[in-house]
């Protein structure tokens, strides 16, 4: 496994914390010093727990709260050493979503920048290949969680290795989220290849961003489309980035013009560029495109990674590899056994043409993914309805659309109601609240067939 | 440029109030101005006084004053 494999890449940069203020500010730890970090928190917290007395099923798991920070890295790469199951949380939850948390996984600690807290050392049945429990929702706290074994892990890290042109000497930098898997997939294919991880704590709208890309050398970055439509406003292609060598874009779609012009920039400056597609579900990817094919098929989410198969069922898209994940979980309980999942149905729609490329064409399920964040409309809906109100929740892409039923207020209670609606969307979704559109309607629009007309909702907002 | 539009623009790009617009006010200094806002405040900019802006002038945008500074470089004065 990879993080047991960290100290045969000795002084190599690992780990790079950066800071901008007239010059680069860096301090590297290098592998054989992470490995030392990551083993002596292993160490504390299998004596803490005392796990070798207990059996292979008697379990402690601990929650770490993931930053973007060097940090947060070791406190993961203990976990795994520690053969601890790790829960992922994202650092900005609010306290009472984390009680909320703590409440369904009983963590036995809760480990933030390596400050150990432990709550109690009473171990339960966790299937042992269980490594660690991945947010399908980072925003909102729900108990609902992605369970990722060991084996995902090194599967999906040496398969994306097999593609990705990562190099040892690499400097990656890591913009995305670490309890979000795209994010963590950067993370491990580094540390599998011995290459090094940069982070910044800088945004793309600040100028030390592109101080620390530049001073630092950095090689490659990944995006999600929020992500690329920054970029692109910002017209990075036009800047000399000579260090540069790759960037992969993933988590949604990014719009066919935006990708046209990615593939044209990296064929044009000996870069490379690259769309992946995948879920948490199945660790973090399952397709990839390189800019040779995007620049033709600018839509395309490519083929298959290597070890694994996509194939279209009924128009959905399903996936078969080692990366698919052991199974859902939303309490602690829920983690002694698994039923062995074959294919992973994905949810999106699909077709593939003659040449084996595949083509996401819509979603099964009603999700949307504004500046990055995704939101599932059905559970939009029900936090509504929690607050008394009844509502559809549309949209696309670029807007989360309300149609609400407000019968017998006045026009004075609609604006009034609308701000409401916009500030609880706003708290649950961290979305800003230009993102959201609210349609007051007398009666909430229904099919023949007497089924919410969601068709009929997104026509409000034409 | 009018200072009521320019405060306007911040007040629906940042979702804050008019008094809360200050000349000292700074990026990442309130939760409101994140890296998503501050793109939404430049297109409204844009859109508002019908300019196109630099990507060196995006970036440099960081308070209320340097906006103001800024914008006064694409010919937008005061009415």
């Amino acid at each position: 496994m990879f993080f047991n494999e960290l100290g045969g890449f000795g002084s190599s940069d690992a780990l790079v914390s950066t800071r901008y203020s007239e010059a680069l500010e860096q301090t590297v730890v290098d592998y054989a010093t992470l490995n030392q970090k990551a083993e002596s928190l292993a160490y504390r917290l299998t004596q803490t727990f005392s796990q070798p007395s207990r059996t292979a099923e008697q379990r402690c798991l601990v929650a770490i709260k993931m930053h973007n920070t060097v940090e947060s890295v070791v406190d993961y790469l203990a976990a795994l050493k520690a053969n601890m199951p790790a829960l992922l949380i994202n650092p900005e939850l609010s306290d009472p979503y984390c009680e909320a948390l703590y409440t369904h996984y009983v963590p036995n600690a809760v480990i933030e920048q390596n400050h150990v807290r432990v709550t109690h050392d009473t171990s339960s049945p966790i299937h042992p290949d269980v490594a660690l429990l991945l947010p399908t929702s980072g925003s909102t706290g729900a108990p609902k969680h992605v369970v990722l074994s060991y084996a995902n892990l090194q599967a999906n890290a040496e398969s994306i290795c097999e593609y990705l042109p990562i190099q040892a000497s690499d400097r990656a930098l890591s913009t995305l989220p670490l309890f979000y898997s795209y994010g963590l997939s950067v993370i491990n294919t580094h540390l599998y290849a011995g290459a090094a991880i940069v982070f910044s704590p800088y945004t793309v709208v600040e100028r030390e961003f592109w101080q620390v890309l530049d001073a630092a050398k950095i090689s490659s970055m990944a995006g999600v489309p929020h992500t690329y439509d920054m970029l692109l406003k910002l017209r990075f292609t036009r800047r000399d980035m000579p260090h540069l060598r790759y960037l992969t874009q993933a988590g949604g779609k990014l719009n066919e013009e935006a990708v046209s012009h990615l593939a044209a920039f990296a064929a044009q400056h000996h870069k490379q560029f690259y769309v992946m597609y995948g879920q948490t579900e199945a660790t973090a990817r399952m397709s990839y495109a390189d800019h040779n094919t995007l620049m033709n098929k600018p839509g395309t989410i490519g083929r298959a990674i290597p070890g694994g198969t996509l194939s279209i069922d009924e128009g959905e898209l399903c996936y078969r590899g080692p990366n698919v994940m052991m199974g859902y979980a939303d309490s602690r309980r829920a983690l002694s056994r698994f039923e062995p999942i074959d294919w992973l149905k994905t949810g999106d729609l699909a077709t593939v043409d003659e040449e084996g490329d595949f083509f996401i064409t819509g979603r099964r399920k009603r999700f949307i993914k504004v500046f990055g964040y995704r939101i599932d409309l059905d559970h939009m809906e029900s936090v509504l309805s929690a607050h008394g109100y009844t509502a559809y929740c549309v949209g696309d892409d670029s807007q989360l659309c309300v149609v609400l039923a407000t019968k017998e207020r006045s026009s004075q209670d609609e604006t009034v109601i609308g701000k409401d609606v916009v500030a609880v969307l706003k708290k649950t979704t961290g979305l800003h609240p230009k993102a959201i559109r609210v349609k007051p309607v007398s009666e909430l629009p229904l099919t023949a067939s007497g089924k919410k007309d969601y068709a009929a909702a997104m026509r409000w907002f034409d | 440029m009018s200072e009521s539009q320019l405060t306007q623009a911040f007040v629906t790009a940042l979702g804050i109030s008019a008094e809360q617009v200050t000349d000292e006010l700074t990026y990442n200094e309130i939760d409101a101005w994140d890296s998503t806002a501050h793109m939404i405040l430049i297109a409204e900019l844009e859109d508002t006084f019908d300019i196109m802006l630099d990507t060196d002038d995006i970036i440099d945008m960081s308070s209320v004053a340097k906006a103001k500074q800024i914008l006064h470089k694409y010919q937008v004065n005061p009415e």
